[in-house]
């Protein structure tokens, strides 16, 4: 009975044992598999700022090459309007 | 692991079954026939005796060469064949032998029997607590190893015992106890003889029915199982039930088949009873001739074999035919013969034994049972630890494997979450990767286009000569105007091509500015200072060129309007800040006066849009911005 017990004992024991250690892997393998997920994370993150960042240069020089563009169409307007002038000038 | 001790449990299932068939295999033909024999005899000992005779002569010998376990079987049967032609001096030494061969163990059945053998020849002889005696060995044995057929045979005999002494209730208690542990094994010997002898003790107390009821199941299981010597006995109950009902015919048709089938058997004590039986019969008829006659060979037959318990059965009938023929001389001579035999056989010193063996067997009982019910509550104890010990670790088994089942799933759903989170950053990245592409496209494609504004501007001016002065002023102001807008485009396309910028880019770069400036105005002493421990600080694309815009903007404003000679910039660390200094030597203007231009609010929002403070001092000394960032 004694010997029964304590193959019990000792079967639970090495149960629980083999149970702890094999959470204690999978927490971890976890940790590492999460730890190179946040790190993907982290990088396509930054990845992503720094598209950002570009894409907000380009939408402010979107609008300077808008304005640039309203005051060239301006100008040429005007020498055109020179021209048109200097040619009526010419053929009066 | 589950595989690994299913195996283990196979090999080893496997290997005691070999084993046990090993076991039984390894009897040599010798060993086989004498076990064959024993058991035989032990069920048909009184059957055919003289074949049996014959085996028993053959395994006597071949037991010569064996181990002194079958010589000890072969001695058990001779001993039964003795105490069955009822010599019981020799079959008690042939039991005593056995029990010496075998080594009185206490846990062997061949000695149990041995002892219960040698008891039975003391019951036949009258020697009461000697047979007592023997009968309590056999039971101890036989309730050690719990044998339950031993043990109903041990109370069989003790149960005729008690009614050979006369004692009524200990034979009921042990004849009826026989019967209960034998209920399912109505065809052994066992249950025939407490059976009968029960059927005997209902019939002398007047209880014809129930002895009646019992000697018919008795005929019947006797005549299924073909043996004339049990019959013989339910036969004789029944016919002393017809002569004491005064049924004489059946009684004397009864006893003439019982007589008949005795003297078949050869056993002589049951035949001496049978004439002791007869003799009654005749004498409830008034046959006094034959009543002696009868009588007389009983007694002669049980002198013979000296079987005392029978004896005064024999003398009574005698007693009464006497009394009835007034012949009281012989009567007396008769009562003292038969007082004389039940001396022999019960004495008080007899008495004081039976009743000290019935202590002692009683006493060991009682201590037994205590022992055992020790054992059993110390067995219950272990077994309640082990059932407890089973279920707490079983249920801290259950926790674990579903607190770790938990964090699987918990696990499991992070990670989904996170490989979700990835797989969106990855889109959105796409997606914004393909719009920078199209617009880094749409910038190349308008700085080429704005290079060959430029270069036909520059052309027509070169090639054909302008004088309209208006006209000439208009072209030139469309070539700078884009030349302006080609740097704008640079410094954009710079700042997005850079991933981070550092004060030492900026400073190369407002360098770059700088220079430009200086070919309209070469007297302005331009200075940038960066503490060392700042020239690496990176800056964002966005950041970058925010502050590059205002200070361009403001080292812009400093050489358009302020008519300034010294231009200074210094970037400085003040605990977590980013501290930069524009300062030029220029005439000022008084901000209450001149509002803020769209240059001077465009410096404010950009510096606000990056976190930073933007902060402006100016006087008829010069002008001083303060930009202060958050590192």
């Amino acid at each position: 009975m004694i010997i029964l017990l304590i193959a019990i004992v000792i079967a639970f024991v090495i149960s629980i044992a083999s149970l702890y250690f094999g959470y204690s892997k999978q927490n971890r393998t976890f940790k590492n598999r999460t730890a190179f997920l946040e790190n993907c994370i982290a990088v396509l993150r930054k990845q992503q700022e720094k598209q950002l960042n570009q894409l907000k240069l380009s939408d402010v020089l979107s609008e300077q090459l808008k304005e640039s563009n309203h005051h060239l169409n301006k100008i040429i307007y005007d020498v055109n309007f020179q021209l048109f002038l200097v040619m009526f000038n010419k053929k009066k | 692991m589950k595989n690994l001790i299913s195996l283990i449990l196979i090999l080893l299932l496997l290997y005691s079954c070999n084993k046990s068939e090993k076991s039984s295999n390894s009897l040599t033909p010798n060993q086989k026939q004498i076990i064959s024999v024993y058991n035989g005899v032990g069920k048909n000992y009184l059957e055919g005796s003289d074949s049996i005779e014959a085996t028993i002569q053959n395994i006597e010998n071949i037991s010569k060469t064996e181990s002194d376990r079958y010589k000890a079987m072969v001695t058990i049967c001779r001993g039964n064949m003795s105490a069955k032609s009822s010599e019981y001096e020799i079959a008690t030494k042939k039991f005593r032998k056995a029990i010496q061969l075998l080594g009185n163990s206490g846990r062997d059945t061949l000695v149990a029997r041995s002892y219960n053998g040698i008891a039975s020849c003391y019951k036949s002889k009258g020697d009461y607590p000697n047979a007592i005696s023997n009968y309590q060995n056999a039971l101890r044995i036989f309730n050690r190893i719990n044998f339950v057929n031993g043990i109903a045979t041990a109370y069989a005999g003790l149960g005729q015992l008690y009614l050979q002494k006369n004692d009524i209730t200990l034979a009921k208690k042990h004849l009826e106890m026989t019967i209960m542990l034998l209920k399912n094994k109505k065809y052994s010997h066992s249950y025939l003889i407490a059976s009968h002898t029960l059927a005997n003790i209902y019939g002398m107390s007047g209880d014809m029915k129930s002895a009646l009821k019992i000697d018919e199941e008795g005929l019947r299981i006797t005549d299924s199982i073909k043996s004339d010597h049990f019959k013989a006995t339910f036969l004789d109950n029944k016919a002393n039930c017809f002569m004491y009902s005064n049924q004489l015919d059946s009684a004397q048709y009864y006893f003439d088949k019982c007589l008949e089938m005795d003297i078949k058997t050869g056993i002589d004590k049951q035949i001496a009873d049978s004439y002791s039986n007869l003799g009654q019969l005749a004498l409830f008829k008034k046959e006094f001739a034959t009543a002696e006659k009868q009588a007389l060979k009983s007694l002669e037959i049980l002198k013979r074999i000296d079987h005392k318990p029978y004896m005064p059965k024999a003398y009574d009938v005698l007693e009464q035919l006497y009394t009835q023929q007034g012949d009281y001389k012989k009567v007396i001579e008769i009562q003292k013969k038969s007082f004389q035999v039940y001396k022999e056989m019960i004495t008080e010193k007899k008495e004081a034994s039976i009743a000290e063996f019935n202590i002692l067997y009683e006493t060991q009982e009682k201590e037994k049972q205590i022992l055992e019910s020790k054992t059993e509550t110390n067995k219950k104890h272990n077994q309640l630890i082990i059932a407890t010990v089973t279920f707490l670790g079983l249920l801290l088994i259950t926790f674990l494997i579903y607190r770790q089942q938990k964090l699987k799933n918990k696990q499991q759903e992070q990670e989904f979450e996170l490989k979700t989170a990835i797989s969106q950053i990855e889109n959105q990245n796409k997606l914004q990767e393909q719009r920078l592409n199209i617009s880094r496209d749409l910038h190349d494609n308008i700085g080429s286009q704005l290079t060959f504004i430029i270069s036909s501007v520059d052309n027509v001016k070169y090639a054909f000569e302008i004088d309209n002065k208006k006209l000439d002023d208009k072209l030139t102001n469309i070539s700078s105007f884009a030349k302006e807008t080609i740097v704008e485009l640079r410094d954009t396309i710079w700042a997005m091509n850079s991933n981070e910028i550092t004060f030492e880019d900026l400073e190369s770069r407002i360098h770059n500015f700088i220079e430009k400036a200086k070919e309209a105005k070469d007297e302005i002493q331009f200075s940038f200072e960066t503490d060392d421990n700042l020239q690496a600080t990176k800056l964002t694309s966005i950041e970058g060129m925010n502050v590059y815009r205002t200070i361009q903007e403001a080292v812009n404003n400093s050489i358009k309007y302020a008519d300034a000679s010294t231009i200074s910039v210094a970037v400085k660390r003040i605990d977590n800040q980013i501290q930069i200094k524009i300062v030029d030597n220029g005439i000022g203007f008084d901000q209450a006066v001149i509002p803020k231009g769209n240059g001077l609010k465009n410096m404010q929002k950009r510096i606000e849009d990056i976190g930073g403070s933007f902060n402006l001092e100016s006087s008829n000394l010069g002008t001083l911005i303060t930009i202060l960032l958050n590192n």
